[in-house]
């Protein structure tokens, strides 16, 4: 009795939590602001050094930016600040500092900020500085060439349900032979363990 | 739970286990394979890596599974560790052989403890096979951290030989295996002094355990000494020496006018004392239980004094294992379930890479999922650090509260 009271307990905490979270499952995929520059090229970010960019908003609400980053399949020590304001602002609207061993090689790396409302045609402008990066221990971040701006635009991602279904849905098609071999291997051992 | 069986509680774990494999990946499993693809497909010399002992096993392994992972197929993991095809089948064969060293692990430590009492082995088949720490650390973020457990529980196997039998070739082969943990994770270098606690310095199985280990150490470094194309033949030496990405014992400290007084060493030289006082009265333990005190206490004054990464985290489930079982109290085992969450928050200092994107192999969308979003009212980091901090004192607590019942009992 004692222990269902506990677990009842853990998962009353852990659902009102999420549920009183303002980002809900649906929210997940949507108005991503993804640089877009196709012939772009990373660049090591070095201590000191600050890369700025602006964008113009294209749409209302956006709590994501999705910068490109490139770990040059090692780990780096290093840390990045991020922040964003809106280009006219005085203080910055959000900043944090990422360690940059969680930027994954030639990965979208997603700054997740306070929603920011009424940014349709608005400028942004954001700023990464490295604060150790090192020649050979920094993180790459991939830019346009010289004189050249990021094109950013807004990915309109499919409702987080809808995108996670058409993954599972593509992986199971796409390697049929494993997913039967884990399916009978998964079904053996539950028969394994219900066996009286 | 009381009505399932040994058994089924192994067999519930390895469901658990096969359910995760193939859907969890940190970028740090396809650095690992990425090496082994170089070594199989590309014909690169594993010597010439560091620990080179993982390396030749998961490139061992990354063989002997080619014909369900191509070579072209791993080619993919060298440009990116999204677009692979296949993806799925690969994860689950880069974790089998974890799994099958983690079953071989549990057959280990369940012989140690056949005889104790039900409650005391239903206790530790559940610490087993059902623990978060490894199973997160392991399965999801995807760590070869089972080759050390199994190794760890190999030395105690054999020091439990050597406590029945008193014969001198158990304390060579413990020592020998000590070794191969060594080229495998050479952060286990922490654990020497705990040995040489456990046999005592000034005695015959103390020497031996320092003779045969200097001996086995060159043995085993002499192929990558011979072959290696490294500048220097000790690199992980080197990378302690220059407090580099592995070396975190430097990291915190207190400073004292010209000198920085160092806590994880303050502490560990706690323990060292308090064995100085207490070596005599120790001797009635056997070897295995004083090597997992020893063992056991270093690492969680490691765990509390320095930035580790999760992972870590699991080196001390086997010496704890054998704390646990001999602990009459159970304290030891129902406040291992309690540090949990303060552990899954700690974690989340790597972020989301550390949490919800772990499981991108099964959908993109995993990698929009914020981990503050779930941890409301404070900043991340504020949370992280009280995570952390509990983490500290529950470290502290257990270090005073092993010490303090072994000398009570000694």
């Amino acid at each position: 009795m004692k222990k269902t009271a506990k677990f009842f307990v853990l998962i009353s905490v852990f659902i009102v939590t999420t549920v009183s979270s303002p980002h809900t499952a649906s929210a997940i995929m949507v108005d991503q602001m993804v640089p877009y520059c196709p012939e772009a090229s990373p660049k090591r970010i070095l201590a000191g050094e600050t890369y700025s960019q602006k964008f113009i908003s294209e749409t209302n609400e956006f709590g994501i930016v999705a910068v490109k980053f490139t770990n040059y399949l090692d780990i780096s020590d290093d840390s990045l600040v991020f922040r964003i304001k809106e280009k006219n602002s005085k203080d910055w609207y959000f900043e944090y500092t990422y360690k940059v061993d969680q930027m994954q090689n030639d990965k979208f790396f997603t700054f997740g900020i306070p929603p920011i409302t009424n940014a349709l045609g608005k400028e942004y402008v954001f700023e990464l500085e490295s604060l150790s990066g090192k020649p050979d221990n920094s993180i790459g971040v991939y830019i346009c060439k010289e004189n050249e701006d990021i094109l950013f635009k807004l990915a309109q991602g499919m409702p987080a349900q809808k995108q996670l279904l058409k993954d599972v849905v593509f992986k199971i098609r796409s390697d049929t032979g494993f997913a039967s071999f884990l399916t009978i291997l998964i079904g053996l051992v539950i028969a394994l363990i219900t066996k009286k | 739970m009381k009505k399932l069986t040994t058994k089924k509680i192994f067999l519930l774990g390895i469901l658990i286990r096969l359910l995760i494999m193939p859907f969890f990946a940190h970028d740090d499993i396809f650095a690992e394979h990425r090496r082994a693809e170089r070594i199989v497909c590309q014909g690169v010399n594993p010597l010439s890596y560091s620990s080179w002992g993982v390396r030749l096993l998961e490139s061992g392994f990354t063989t002997l599974f080619t014909p369900f992972v191509s070579c072209d197929n791993l080619a993919q993991i060298q440009k990116s560790n999204t677009d692979i095809d296949n993806l799925n089948r690969m994860l689950f064969f880069f974790k089998l052989p974890y799994l099958l060293f983690e079953v071989g692990y549990w057959w280990l430590m369940y012989r140690l403890f056949q005889n104790k009492n039900q409650e005391k082995k239903k206790i530790l088949v559940l610490f087993l096979a059902l623990n978060p720490v490894i199973i997160y650390s392991v399965y999801m973020f995807g760590r070869f951290e089972s080759y050390n457990l199994f190794l760890s529980a190999l030395i105690l196997f054999l020091l439990s030989r050597y406590d029945k039998s008193l014969q001198k070739k158990f304390i060579f082969l413990s020592t020998f295996v000590l070794a191969i943990i060594l080229i495998i994770r050479f952060s286990y270098l922490l654990l020497i002094p705990a040995f040489i606690m456990s046999f005592g310095v000034a005695t015959f199985p103390g020497a031996l355990f320092i003779l045969s280990f200097i001996v086995s150490f060159l043995v085993l470094k002499l192929p990558s000494m011979l072959f290696a194309t490294q500048s220097t033949i000790f690199p992980e030496a080197a990378g302690i020496a220059s407090g580099a990405h592995q070396n975190y014992v430097y990291h915190a400290g207190v400073s004292s006018a010209q000198h920085t007084i160092y806590i994880f060493f303050l502490l560990f030289s706690v323990i060292f004392v308090w064995w100085l006082q207490n070596e005599s009265k120790l001797n009635k333990f056997s070897a295995q239980t004083k090597l997992a005190l020893f063992s056991a206490a270093t690492l969680l004054s490691f765990y509390a004094t320095t930035y580790f990464h999760p992972q870590y985290f699991t080196w001390i489930m086997p010496f704890f294992a054998v704390l646990m079982v001999n602990d009459k109290t159970k304290f030891l085992w129902k406040s291992f379930w309690y540090l949990l969450p303060f552990y899954f928050i700690y974690i989340l200092s790597w972020g989301n890479a550390a949490a919800f994107a772990l499981a991108s192999p099964i959908s993109v969308v995993f990698n929009h999922i914020e981990p503050s979003w779930f941890l409301p009212i404070l900043e991340l980091d504020k949370w992280v650090n009280i995570a952390r901090t509990f983490l500290t004192g529950f470290c502290l607590y257990w270090i005073y509260f092993l010490l303090k019942n072994y000398e009570k009992n000694s």
